[in-house]
């Protein structure tokens, strides 16, 4: 058993990214550094209106003020913030009608990440807004959505064609104030998905955008806003993986979602950015703020996500609870290997009367790796008859990691009910025994665990995803054992 | 010192430090100086607000009052009395009693080779302001040395009465329990009637727990005081330490208790009980650190929160690399009863080896409503029911403390404090 246990472990941490490649496409840059006049060259080069042009300077004048957050369990050398380039978007920008026009090295890249777009188009009918490195290069399905009104566009788009929308709601749910990346974000995001689901539309599909950092030394700086109006129903898919790439490269999305009464959004986020090697180096830092806000009553967000990739993830999708009835929940298994440092979990924010939030995630430490969940339980004095339920569960595999829990519960209303547990332990030698002794090899079985020790979180996942998160687990952790 | 400006806030509290000849007092003081006061933007302090205990003017605390002792506990203990802080040989028991065990006033032994030794190697100054302050100026406190092998026959009972306001008090204790040693003592604060609300009672007390030896500690704050208290305790190989604090009364309590399981084998048990109403403000911060393999820890907290009282509770269990078989269970229970009460609860684990169980748990709730109609619908009235309910949340708290006559008394007192509520 012992020999298998380091053999086993040997091959799963040195486990190279499969998905690891370059493409060369020739980009458009600006140059390296930030301010005032970066950011008006990236408003410029998007020609927007004048509204959003201040709006950025507004939030990157926020940001000079700033400083970056260190309490957060991670550790990384200092980011230079001026040693990077904030806008590249391909030089070439086609406007398909089909895939044949498609620039064929694009074509390949995605058939090695196995997302074709042809078989997505075809086998699952999910609309993919594609967006490769900062600038959507291709949406599909525009028409069926269309038909339905639904809005389902890159955040350009958006910001030329429905300015009322994005004025209403860019900034309601995460502030330029919120947070040090949060404001870098708004200073100078790129590009990234708008979504406007009308009253009463159920969205007939998964809408879905894969996200990619292509261009060496870019820091990707995403911008996803998503709204359901009144009594309507969307899902989104968002995937990622990413080159293999020796410097640090900083990606700082932001992601709101609105949900008026009785309007439900569901998030899905598979996340296997570039980790770096198995002695850290490389990898991207994904610094990431999403927040959903149920402003309406009955209104319902839940977030999923499968986290295996990033060197750094630093990622808290939350959910402001403001509507009377409101439901909130967060799905999550994060995955850190060899030298990945995780601190994730997320917010929920009872302000309504009878809200409901649920918490469950699941962490998994391998390697030298440190895994944390970090959340915030907050039943506000209005709350009446709010609810809460956490389970953070953490699992160890090799003595050289960590798992860690950072949960905070605040209760002002004597009417809720707050309920957290957390577990961190190994996968008992008794099982894998059992396993092994019904004929299961040692590799398979630990695999069973952890994909049964997950199970809760990836029944959460749309079908057309799980199949994806069931095999990033496998490769991050297959045969892992404790 | 250059620092102690007009705008420092420590400024009311500085001129009562100079002067102490304790060891370490200089440095201490020093570092006082550099320490800010903690905000609620200080990680360990978020909930608790201090400022405004440095606000107040206070005076040294008072020395030979004449003091009406309350009547003794209802069983058979060695009764030690510091009255603001000073030991008060004439109003404690005769405490040269048993031979190997000494308990005295840790002022007057700081120059003898044990305490030499310990005093002051298991606080860190650089990090609290409290624990500076307190070495800054000790007034006194409880030194209890017991001897290899050693059990201790009697229960020592530490009674420390605050008699007027206005004062600062720093008690400063040491625990010795060498190796297969016993003792457990009971730690009783309580203020003459007349109000000592405004006084601030700084206390820090170290304990060494050594191989095989077992120290159980009963502490019961029931002062009208503001009250910061440190508690850092190391325990060896197969040593056994067990505290459960029962906070009744307080304006702001403060309880911070480090325990660091230094030896395979060690356990630690962290028991607390809070009940608490008007505007009283506790904090319990404990931290488990498990430094070496094959150690347990077992911790409950549980705490009725009513009126316009807070209740703020943050557990951390540390297990450092290669602390394997390390078994950890932490739970924090409340019940929060009225508009404006508040609870704060962080439990939290950081983990560093694989092969542990550790947990923890936590809720915020109120009486359970269909626990409360069944009573109801047998003729119990709902005052009564509600009682019931909260005497049996604290039970399984209650039922951890061995000492039966300790627990029996303190049942009583929970009971009554119950029925405030």
């Amino acid at each position: 058993m012992p020999q298998d246990t380091d053999d086993i472990l040997r091959e799963v941490t040195s486990k190279e990214y499969a998905y690891g490649f370059t493409t060369n496409i020739e980009s458009e840059k600006a140059p390296k550094g930030l301010n005032a006049d970066i950011v008006r060259f990236i408003s410029a080069k998007k020609n927007e209106p004048e509204w959003m042009l201040e709006w950025r300077l507004e939030a990157f004048r926020i940001w000079e003020k700033m400083e970056e957050p260190q309490w957060a369990h991670v550790h990384y050398p200092k980011i230079d913030y001026q040693n990077a380039y904030y806008y590249s978007a391909p030089k070439k920008k086609p406007q398909l009608n089909s895939l044949d026009e498609a620039d064929p090295e694009l074509i390949e890249t995605f058939n090695k990440l196995g997302i074709s777009l042809e078989e997505q188009k075809r086998l699952v009918g999910v609309a993919v807004d594609v967006v490769f490195d900062s600038v959507s290069v291709r949406t599909t399905f525009k028409e069926t959505l269309k038909e339905k009104g639904i809005i389902f566009c890159s955040f350009s788009d958006a910001v030329q064609e429905h300015p009322e929308l994005v004025k209403k709601y860019l900034g309601s749910v995460v502030p330029c104030t919120d947070n040090f990346f949060a404001a870098l974000n708004s200073a100078v995001f790129s590009d990234g998905s708008f979504c406007y689901i009308p009253p009463g539309v159920r969205c007939p599909m998964e809408l879905s955008t894969y996200f990619r950092i292509n261009e060496a030394m870019t820091g990707q700086f995403e911008r996803t806003l998503l709204i359901a109006d009144e009594g309507a129903y969307v899902s989104y898919l968002e995937g990622c993986t990413a080159p293999i790439r020796d410097e640090h490269q900083l990606h700082a999305a932001v992601v709101e979602l609105v949900a008026l009464n009785d309007a439900e959004i569901k998030y899905s986020t598979v996340q296997n950015w570039y980790p770096g090697d198995k002695d850290g180096k490389g990898g991207i830092y994904n610094f990431v703020t999403k927040r959903g806000m149920c402003l309406g009553d009955r209104s319902k967000i839940s977030w999923t996500q499968v986290e295996t990739g990033s060197a750094i993830t630093w990622k808290y999708p939350s959910c402001v609870l403001k509507g009377d009835f409101s439901t909130g929940e967060f799905y999550s298994v994060a995955v850190t290997n060899n030298r990945q440092q995780a601190d994730t979990g997320t917010k929920m924010t009872h302000i309504g009367k009878g809200t409901k939030s649920t918490i469950v995630s699941k962490g998994i430490s391998a390697g030298f790796s440190n895994n944390s969940y970090r959340g915030l339980v907050k039943i506000g004095r209005g709350a009446k008859g709010a609810r809460n339920f956490s389970q953070c569960d953490s699992l160890l595999l090799g003595d050289r990691c960590g798992a860690h829990t950072f949960p905070y519960i605040e209760s002002e209303n004597p009417s809720a009910m707050v309920e957290h547990e957390a577990t961190t332990s190994k996968i008992g030698e008794d099982q894998i025994f059992y396993l092994n002794q019904r004929g299961i090899e040692t590799e398979k079985a630990v695999s069973l665990i952890v994909n049964g020790y997950c199970k809760e979180v990836l029944n959460q996942l749309p079908m057309e995803f799980a199949v994806e998160a069931q095999k990033l687990l496998a490769v991050s952790l297959e045969g892992s054992v404790g | 010192m250059s620092t102690l400006t007009a705008t420092d806030p420590k400024a009311t509290v500085l001129p009562l430090l100079e002067g102490s000849t304790w060891p370490g007092a200089s440095e201490a003081l020093a570092q006082m100086h550099a320490l800010p006061v903690p905000t609620s933007k200080t990680e360990a302090w978020k909930y608790t607000r201090v400022g405004r205990l440095f606000s107040a003017n206070y005076v040294a605390p008072v020395a030979s009052v004449a003091v009406q002792l309350p009547t003794r506990l209802p069983f058979d203990a060695t009764r030690v009395v510091f009255v603001n802080g000073h030991f008060r040989a004439d109003l404690s028991d005769d405490l040269k009693a048993q031979p190997h065990v000494v308990i005295d006033s840790l002022g007057s032994h700081l120059s003898h080779g044990p305490v030499r030794n310990h005093y002051g190697h298991i606080t860190p100054l650089s990090e609290s302001l409290f624990s500076a302050m307190n070495t800054a100026a000790p007034t006194d406190g409880l030194l209890l040395l017991v001897f290899r092998n050693t059990t201790v026959r009697k229960p020592i009972h530490v009674l420390r009465i605050t008699t007027e306001g206005g004062q600062l008090v720093q008690p400063r204790d040491l625990f010795l329990i060498q190796e297969g040693a016993k003792a457990e003592v009971i730690e009783e604060h309580i203020t003459l009637p007349g109000g000592a609300t405004t006084s601030l009672v700084n206390s820090l007390r170290e304990c060494y727990v050594a191989e095989g030896a077992e120290l159980l500690v009963h502490k019961l704050q029931r002062d009208g005081a503001a009250h910061i208290s440190q508690e850092n305790v190391q325990v060896d190989a197969k040593g056994h330490f067990s505290i459960s604090t029962t906070t009744l009364e307080g304006s702001l309590v403060r309880n911070d208790l480090n325990v660091s399981l230094a030896g395979p084998g060690a356990h630690a048990e962290l028991n607390g009980i809070y009940l608490l109403n008007g505007t009283t403000h506790c904090d319990n911060h404990t931290y488990i650190g498990h430094h070496v393999p094959d150690c347990t820890s077992d911790e409950l907290y549980k705490g009725i929160v009513s009126d316009r009282a807070t209740g703020v509770f943050n557990g951390k269990v540390y297990v450092k690399q290669d602390a394997q078989r390390t078994r950890a269970y932490q739970s924090n229970a409340n019940i929060l009863q009225g508009d404006h009460a508040k609870v704060y609860s962080k439990p939290e684990l950081e983990i560093y080896a694989d092969d542990v169980k550790c947990s923890h748990g936590c809720t915020i709730g109120r009486l359970d409503e269909k626990a409360l109609f069944y009573l109801r619908s047998r003729g119990v009235s709902e005052v009564e029911a509600r009682q019931l309910l909260a005497h049996a949340f604290t039970t399984d708290v209650l039922e951890r403390i061995k000492n039966t006559e300790w627990k029996e008394y303190l049942t009583g007192l929970i009971d009554q404090k119950l029925d405030t509520l």
